[in-house]
């Protein structure tokens, strides 16, 4: 056993220096690029960390792959981009509407997630409380193909057919938040945009503010007694219902505020946009630590990170591969994620 | 005296099991009732033989899945990579222009060869792909699986220019990417039976043929020495282990079971559809074919041949004939005049999930050991005393 272990810390200590022999060689070559590919990164980093938090705070509470949870997401890009054609902003409206229709998306797709994310555990997961998991996995795919549907129908009847395009064409996002180059001036060949800030700099509070809600306020203590052990904290008489509506309603409001930041970031919505997302964001959740907020957030951004590196270094059609080789290559070296602690694998 | 009495036996079995029978029966026939059927409703019903082989070859993969999934509780969430295997294995062995240019020759390249190796090959790849996930258990295997089954088939996708420094060879092309690999052998027994695109009866015998061998290898599976290790695995790995189970073994046996089934049904899949395609393999599989095993009854291979068969036919042939009927009735109530229940899959798929699993977790056909062992869990819970306590709590609550 012991030896085991030996060899399979060396192969990681190998792969880990081949890695950064190659991204210092890369940086070295062309550092403006290397850079480049990095302020991308941290910046889709930033939307899969927003989704991932989502997965992570559930799976911490019930242990579910919440597999509807990226639909959640597309959802709430689906009502970003409808508010935009409801007030007709485009690129080239006034600096004022444009304004006022980014904080209704940001107002409106957080809330109308949270109570969706809330009603599918009510009406899917909690009558199964006692089931088998693959039972509520299996629901939970279901509600996502549900949410897939009405994505569907979404852009083909509803206020998204104002794009044009059947159901399931994409539909583009016009780019509310401007795209110019702030290092234009300058000497340096980076493209660094508002878009790039925007995203770090909706995602980062949001993260913070969760840590301190779960650290410091009551409630968090509560929802971490019940992911800890959810027949203790019963009987210390925390209501466990209200916890995990609360994790949904929590998780929800996040995806709802990825979908927007990731409908304005990656300029497109369509009805199957939340499976990808999702696989990501769950491979961020797992990666840093599955049930391990600040795991979340780092995994989220080490996803970002190498999906950029990767289509500049590697290919473009090679990432989905890489991401998920990374995925399993740690969960085989390290189980329980970047930042996971000693838990207990749970069968 | 005992030919007498075999006689008495299988008229008892008969007596016993005659809708059985006549199902069989049916079943087997049903080319021919398509055929006329298409010809009485002038070719708006009927040519369903081409989906139920379809429909089929998604009832072998589910009773491939019931292995890792229904017996040994191994949640695999990339089954379809073995699928890919099987289908690549054996289009790129049979087909007489595969894209690296000169052909197998021929041992290899007929049709029965080629599946026994494509099954072999999926069964390896179950063992390799099999040994990085040992330690792991639960929802931690679920996500290595499901991370395997998304590289698979984009290793299939983009294996279109490998150089080989040593061997001097410069961008092979393997898979031919998004062109897929066509003219894949076809099956065929002398004297007997013809294959081809044209007439779907053959494939569909061959189809129900697979079938029974697979219910029949998973039930003698399920009374084996090695099947019963699987369930002890199932229900307690520590508990198994203890009495000389061997994990690592077992878990193995059961992931390469799994891909070899799946392998075959790959390789037969190819060989219909004449083409493989990398878009073939995704997610969406892996996905029904779960879906199938755990809706139609988790551990019981007619369970899985239920699931398959309500999963994938209701997808294939139900929705169809929802169309037509709502179509017909459209003459009387307008709004159904030009509904097509094929927009509606993913909602009315997705909402026939979740209402199964609410109402019937345990499946559709359930395996009695499994049905006993979720009620007795149940039980259980109700007996460790945390719900006792809970009451006392509430009980004190009300009176203080």
């Amino acid at each position: 056993m012991k030896r085991n272990l030996s060899i399979r810390s060396v192969a990681l200590w190998l792969i880990l220096a081949a890695t950064a022999l190659f991204l210092g060689s890369a940086f070295i070559a062309n550092p403006a690029l290397f850079i480049q590919q990095v302020i991308n990164g941290l910046a889709q980093g930033a939307i899969f960390a927003l989704v991932a938090l989502g997965y992570t705070l559930v799976y911490g509470i019930i242990e579910l792959i919440n597999f509807a949870h990226g639909d959640v997401y597309m959802i709430g890009a689906f009502i970003g981009l409808s508010i935009v054609s409801l007030m007709g902003a485009s690129e080239k409206s006034d600096s004022g509407t444009m304004l006022l229709t980014i904080a209704l998306m940001f107002i409106t797709a957080p809330l109308v997630c949270a109570v969706l994310n809330v009603t599918i555990e009510r009406l899917a997961y909690r009558p199964l409380r006692n089931a088998p998991r693959i039972v509520v996995l299996i629901s939970a795919i279901g509600m996502s193909f549900i949410l897939e549907q009405v994505g569907l129908w979404w852009a083909q009847f509803g206020a998204l057919s104002y794009f044009g395009g059947s159901g399931s064409t994409p539909k583009s996002f016009p780019a509310l938040v401007p795209k110019f180059n702030l290092l234009a001036e300058t000497a340096i060949n980076i493209n660094l945009t508002p878009k790039h800030i925007f995203a770090l700099a909706l995602a980062i509070p949001l993260m913070i503010i969760l840590r301190l809600f779960v650290q410091r306020t009551l409630m968090g203590k509560a929802m971490r007694a019940t992911a800890q052990n959810r027949d203790a904290a019963r009987l210390m008489g925390i209501d466990i219902n209200r916890v995990i509506s609360l994790t949904f309603l929590i998780g929800g409001a996040l995806a709802g505020v990825g979908g927007v930041a990731g409908g304005l970031y990656f300029e497109g919505v369509v009805w199957n946009m939340g499976f990808d997302m999702g696989l990501k964001a769950f491979t961020s959740a797992v990666l840093g630590g599955i049930g391990n907020i600040t795991g979340a957030m780092l995994g989220g951004f080490f996803i970002g990170l190498v999906s950029a590196l990767s289509d500049q270094y590697i290919a473009a059609q090679w990432t989905r591969a890489v991401v998920f080789g990374i995925l399993v290559l740690v969960l085989v070296f390290r189980p329980t994620g970047l930042l996971g602690t000693g838990v207990q694998q749970k069968a | 005296m005992s030919r007498q009495l075999d006689l008495n036996r299988i008229r008892g079995w008969l007596r016993a099991h005659w809708k059985l029978v006549i199902l069989g029966i049916l079943v087997v026939l049903f080319p021919f009732f398509d055929g006329f059927l298409q010809q009485i409703s002038d070719y708006s019903l009927g040519g369903y033989t081409g989906s139920l082989v379809t429909v089929l070859m998604y009832a072998m993969l589910a009773l491939g899945l019931n292995i890792v999934v229904g017996y040994a509780g191994l949640l695999d969430l990339g089954y379809a990579a073995f699928f890919a295997i099987g289908a690549y294995s054996m289009s790129l062995l049979s087909t007489p222009h595969p894209p690296w240019g000169l052909g197998v020759p021929f041992p290899f390249n007929y049709f029965w060869i080629a599946v026994i190796l494509s099954a072999l090959i999926a069964l390896v790849s179950g063992f390799a792909l099999g040994a990085p996930t040992i330690p792991l258990r639960g929802d931690y295997l679920a996500i290595v699986t499901l991370g395997f089954g998304e590289i698979v088939p984009v290793v299939f996708r983009n294996l279109t220019c490998v150089s080989i420094p040593f061997l001097n060879v410069e961008c092979l092309d393997i898979t031919a990417g998004e062109r897929g690999v066509s003219l894949v052998a076809l099956p065929g027994v002398p004297g007997i039976a013809t294959f081809n695109k044209l007439d779907l009866a053959p494939w569909y015998w061959l189809a129900l043929l697979i079938i029974v061998g697979a219910i029949f290898v998973n039930r003698r599976l399920e009374d084996s020495r090695l099947g019963r290790a699987w369930m002890a695995m199932r229900e307690d790995e520590e508990a198994a282990a203890s009495m000389g189970v061997d994990i690592v073994r077992t878990k193995l046996l059961a992931f390469a079971m799994g891909a070899a089934f799946s392998g075959f049904a790959g390789a037969y899949y190819a060989s219909y559809i004449q083409a493989v395609f990398p878009s073939s393999f995704d997610f969406t599989v892996s996905v029904t074919v779960l879906c199938a095993v755990v809706l139609g009854g988790s551990g019981n291979p007619y369970g899985a041949l239920l699931g398959g068969i309500l999963v994938a036919g209701i997808d294939r042939i139900g929705l169809n004939l929802l169309t037509t009927g709502a179509r017909a009735l459209g003459n009387f109530i307008p709004f159904l005049g030009d509904i097509d229940f094929q927009l509606w899959r993913y909602g009315l798929y997705g909402l026939a999930l979740v209402i199964v699993m609410l109402v019937r977790p345990q499946g559709v056909l359930p395996s009695t050991a499994r049905a006993r062992e979720l009620t007795e869990s149940l039980e259980e819970e109700k007996l460790s005393g945390i719900v006792a306590a809970e009451e006392v709590v509430a009980h004190e609550s009300e009176a203080g």
